[in-house]
């Protein structure tokens, strides 16, 4: 493409901002590089200006475009209901899972249980007893000068 | 002909099934010399952690492992136990009871020093009934200025 320095001049020209417009005008009058360039210019201009329209929207659309707004405005999450059963499910859990406990602990058996106890030992007696530990003792107690 | 029979029969019978009876009871034995000695603090010997929550409510300083064992007591037989050269113990499972629990037979066998007689008395004869995991202690056996404590720990 040929080049003028007038080029940049013609550009603002076109575009309402040139500083010196009565001198681009002559110019562009004698200069069919810088008229080519304006040609262009205007075609660009025109082709942008012709596909940048605003769209609007007539009165027998309006109604269905406002109940389009309304509907995503007011659309819930989908995944909003599983929040509020969250924490049902969790007292749930821990009722269940309190019942569980407590049943085991009331069905596990505690400590030994002593059906009976003897000893043969003269003069000797046994005694039994169950302790925090949850051991079951059997304990013969005897004389202390019981040399054995 | 019916002798004929007879042995044929005989032949034919299936073989004699054993008894199917419940499995042996699995008990952890353990024999403790328990006794004071000059020392501040307490001594438990190497091998007595599983029973050392037993020993604790016990008066004295210092507790020594004489004998363990791991037995397998069939039902309604006498296992024996050698804890020391005096002393045996015999296990006889009788029962099993609810909750996976067992009723046993306990005998602390003790044969007195031949200067005091020598004679063998059952010490301590006690029938427990336990679940697995549960501790019985026989105490009160009196050895060598101590006392001869036997845990006895129910296996599943």
């Amino acid at each position: 493409m040929a080049e003028c320095r007038w080029m940049r001049n013609v550009e603002r020209w076109v575009d309402g901002e040139a500083s010196n417009p009565v001198e681009v005008a002559t110019h562009l009058a004698s200069c069919p590089v810088c008229r080519a360039h304006e040609r262009r210019l205007r075609m660009l201009r025109n082709g942008v200006a012709a596909v940048a329209q605003a769209e609007t929207i007539g009165d027998t659309r309006f109604s269905a475009f406002m109940e389009g707004i309304r509907e995503r405005r007011d659309r819930r999450p989908r995944w909003n209901w599983a929040w509020k059963l969250l924490p049902v499910a969790a007292a749930i859990l821990i009722v269940l899972g309190g019942s569980v406990y407590t049943y085991e602990r009331l069905t596990m058996p505690g400590p030994p249980v002593v059906e009976s106890a003897s000893t043969e030992i003269e003069e000797a007696a046994v005694t039994t007893y169950a302790s925090n530990s949850g051991v079951t003792t059997v304990w013969v107690v005897s004389r202390d000068n019981d040399v054995w | 002909m019916v002798a004929a029979l007879l042995v044929l029969c005989a032949l034919s019978a299936p073989p004699a099934m054993p008894s199917t009876g419940p499995p042996p009871v699995r008990v952890d034995v353990v024999a403790i010399h328990a006794l004071d000695e000059p020392r501040s603090g307490k001594l438990y010997e190497g091998g007595l952690e599983s029973v050392k929550a037993a020993l604790e409510d016990l008066p004295y300083n210092t507790y020594r492992r004489l004998d363990a064992a791991n037995i397998q007591a069939p039902f309604n037989e006498d296992t024996i136990v050698p804890l020391t050269d005096r002393h045996r113990l015999y296990l006889r499972p009788l029962s099993k009871e609810p909750h996976d629990q067992v009723r046993l037979n306990v005998r602390l066998h003790m044969t007195r020093k031949p200067e005091t007689g020598g004679v063998s008395v059952n010490a301590i004869n006690t029938t427990v009934i336990a679940g697995a995991g549960r501790q019985v202690k026989l105490r009160g056996v009196k050895l060598d200025q101590g006392e001869l404590i036997v845990v006895i720990t129910i296996r599943k």
